[in-house]
């Protein structure tokens, strides 16, 4: 069910076996964010933008930098809240755009749904951020103490068990600044599946590795995307892309400029600015 | 000039005698230092919180706050509490008293400044990976910034707690408990100024090099895991 | 909480003259102890980065020693026990110009030995490639550069140390500190003139503050 993109992309109806709306997970619509709005050095970010992926789909989003696509995630999980549309996320829509000039308690309100929201939704990051100042266990469960109000043993079971699920059950006691970063990211994952999250969002989470780290973590998501877990990976690994995608999003510029079935897009892609993209990477 | 330092009768033999006082003047300044910083260690935490919060009456007060405390000298702030807000407001303060609200007033504003660059300088990816979890503003702060902040905040923060000791030595200007006061007490009773000076000068030396070695202790180890 | 103090403006208005020239008594003692402490803290500097332990031992040792001293011990301890001891006797504005200029110096010492050594090695080489000597090397290319770097700090120490002059009062130099005590012996009014030189001590750090922001914005490399 993806919707048409802006005026400048070619369009692409939607012909990957989309399921009906019931299944859909998540749903961006009219997305736009500007840098530094109203000023002289004012960026648009995203230009009315909208994005929908269906329970355990894999949406892959690629670009050149700049192109927006690590702002559509941050997006979706208002960490960056979009300036205009919302975001429907299982059933609960969701907007920023009249957030100045709420009353206090609308803007509780809203923060509350807002945690929500993002308890429901899992974001690795391309540098980590693992807490610096607790161990890897107490990394992983500390969400759950804190925010699900899970008691301290139960939360420590979870870690151990995500952390196992990841293969880092040797670590547990270890602390972020003693692991490599492949180690550090399988960290990041595990801290986010510890949540339970319905949707998990990867952004450029290999582009901070060393080579040869690239891989397992890679493998971490495809096991990930085969558990029927719901993913939209922000990435370069095109061979990633091929294999695990089913949907496939190319960014420019703040706007999506096509969509389709990944295997598709990346074999014949219709718009000459995808082919450019993918002739430089590929 | 020379001539005149070498001829001096030195009188170091009432250092022994002396000592057993000054210590007793180091409790009081060691308490009085403590309260102080412990004080102002809170209070500018909160205005290092309103310096950075979302309404702007709050933001500005706190700023204006460590504008126009950390411009003022504490002699004249002791002096301002201890004569002028008494007179004010009908009260009687004690030296120490006075001397307490006067540095802890002080300090706070120096300390809100040093959280507020500390808490700047942790990595904004940490908010960004505490928000993506789903935790709240108070859990964000107190589990994942403040325990970064402090590491980075710790060294600046000793040195204030060493400036707040060297400082409550104006207190013996309205009182005589304190190390500087029981020294001034032990000059006019012995009339030895240089003798008994420059061993005060010592024991305030060595309280600061016992705090900055304690404090370095503990700095290797509160970073012991993080870098 | 109702005043049984009454508070009367007239006593400090009448010697806002006064006040005034007591201030600026704070400001020149401020200026020139700023001045000889640089000047000491350069000569610090240098003995501290001389190389020779010999040198370089006893210059940290000064500055360790002096920062861990209050500055109103100093005060006393040349006022009343150098004066002394020495047979010197040593005007309040004297002992209070000695007291300032050494306690800034560890401090103007410290920050200059960081600037120093901030300093990019490449100059120094281009320099000496060149044909300069080491002397004029440090004068011309390293100096220069060392006191953009230092400028801010150094900043800090002057209004540092116009806050600590505040504490000449206490030897007996008749600055604004000394008129407000005056006034209030003689009027019975203790919250007016403390308060004028609270405000007035403010008004000075802020000046202070713009003309040295000022100079920076001035000195900054285009």
């Amino acid at each position: 069910m993806s919707i048409d993109a802006g005026p400048t992309g070619a369009s692409t109806p939607a012909t990957y076996g989309s399921p009906a709306v019931g299944n859909e997970i998540v749903r961006g619509e009219r997305l736009n964010k500007w840098f530094h709005r109203g000023r002289a050095h004012e960026l648009h970010v995203l230009e009315d933008v909208d994005v929908s992926v269906s329970r355990g789909e894999v949406l892959v989003v690629i670009g050149p930098s700049g192109s927006g696509k690590s702002t559509l995630l941050r997006c979706l999980n208002f960490l960056a809240p979009p300036d205009t549309g919302t975001v429907t996320f299982l059933g609960e829509t969701l907007s920023a755009e009249r957030l100045p000039r709420l009353s206090i308690q609308a803007r509780l309100d809203y923060e509350r749904r807002l945690r929500h929201f993002r308890t429901q939704m899992g974001m690795v990051f391309q540098h980590f951020h693992l807490f610096p100042h607790m161990t890897v266990l107490d990394n992983v469960a500390a969400a759950p103490v804190r925010v699900l109000r899970m008691s301290k043993p139960e939360a420590r079971e979870r870690a151990a068990a995500e952390l196992g699920r990841v293969g880092m059950s040797g670590k547990t006691k270890a602390y972020p600044s003693q692991l490599s970063g492949g180690q550090k990211q399988r960290v990041a994952i595990a801290r986010a599946l510890a949540m339970k999250p319905q949707l998990m969002l990867f952004d450029e989470v290999t582009s901070a590795l060393d080579p040869e780290l690239i891989g397992g973590i890679l493998d971490e998501m495809r096991k990930l995307a085969e558990s029927g877990m719901t993913m939209i990976v922000v990435t370069h690994e095109m061979g990633f892309a091929r294999e695990v995608g089913d949907r496939l999003v190319f960014m420019d510029e703040g706007r999506i400029v096509e969509q389709g079935h990944a295997r598709e897009v990346l074999a014949a892609p219709e718009n000459p600015r995808t082919q450019a993209f993918l002739r430089a990477i590929l | 000039m020379i001539a005149a330092i070498v001829a001096y009768a030195f009188r170091w033999s009432i250092i022994p005698s002396a000592i057993g006082e000054l210590g007793h003047g180091v409790k009081v300044t060691l308490i009085l230092s403590g309260i102080s910083t412990v004080l102002s260690l809170a209070l500018g935490l909160v205005v290092a919180l309103c310096r950075m919060s979302g309404l702007r009456l709050l933001r500005y007060g706190a700023y204006v706050y460590i504008q126009v405390f950390r411009a003022l000298s504490l002699y004249i702030y002791v002096l301002w509490i201890y004569f002028g807000i008494a007179a004010g407001i009908g009260v009687n303060f004690s030296p120490l008293t006075a001397g307490v609200i006067a540095l802890t007033v002080l300090n706070s504003a120096y300390m809100a400044e040093i959280y507020r660059s500390a808490l700047d300088a942790v990595d904004p990816g940490q908010r960004e990976a505490a928000l993506s979890l789903g935790f709240g503003r108070r859990h964000r702060f107190f589990t994942i910034v403040f325990p970064q902040g402090f590491r980075v905040a710790f060294p600046s923060l000793v040195n204030q707690l060493v400036d707040i000791v060297k400082d409550s030595s104006i207190i013996a200007i309205i009182g005589t408990t304190d190390l500087m006061g029981v020294t001034n007490q032990l000059v006019s009773y012995y009339r030895a100024p240089f003798e008994l000076y420059t061993l005060v000068g010592f024991f305030y030396l060595t309280i600061v090099l016992v705090i900055s070695g304690a404090a370095a202790l503990v700095e290797r180890r509160l970073n012991r895991h993080v870098h | 909480m109702p005043l049984a103090y009454q508070i009367n403006w007239t006593p400090v208005l009448d010697h806002k003259h006064a006040f005034l020239v007591g201030a600026w008594i704070n400001v020149w003692i401020t200026l020139i102890s700023f001045f000889l402490a640089c000047v000491l803290g350069i000569a610090i500097a240098l003995l501290r980065n001389s190389g020779l332990r010999l040198l370089s031992w006893p210059a940290f040792a000064y500055v360790q020693l002096v920062r861990g001293v209050p500055l109103l011990v100093f005060l006393y301890w040349v006022y009343f026990g150098v004066a002394i001891v020495s047979g010197v006797a040593f005007t309040s504005s004297q002992a209070a110009i000695i007291a300032l200029t050494v306690t800034g110096s560890a401090y103007t010492a410290e920050i200059f030995r960081a600037a120093i050594t901030s300093v990019d090695r490449g100059h120094v080489e281009a320099a000496t490639a060149l044909g300069f000597t080491r002397r004029a090397s440090f004068r011309h290319v390293v100096l220069p550069q060392a006191f953009r770097i230092a400028l801010p700090p150094l900043g800090n120490i002057l209004i540092g140390l116009l806050k600590g002059s505040t504490l000449i009062s206490i030897i007996g130099v008749a600055d604004m500190l000394y008129v407000a005590q005056q006034i209030n012996l003689d009027y019975f009014t203790p919250f007016e003139p403390f308060t004028a030189v609270a405000v007035i001590l403010i008004v000075l750090v802020a000046i202070f503050s713009l003309i040295l922001t000022g100079i920076e914005r001035f000195l900054r490399l285009p």
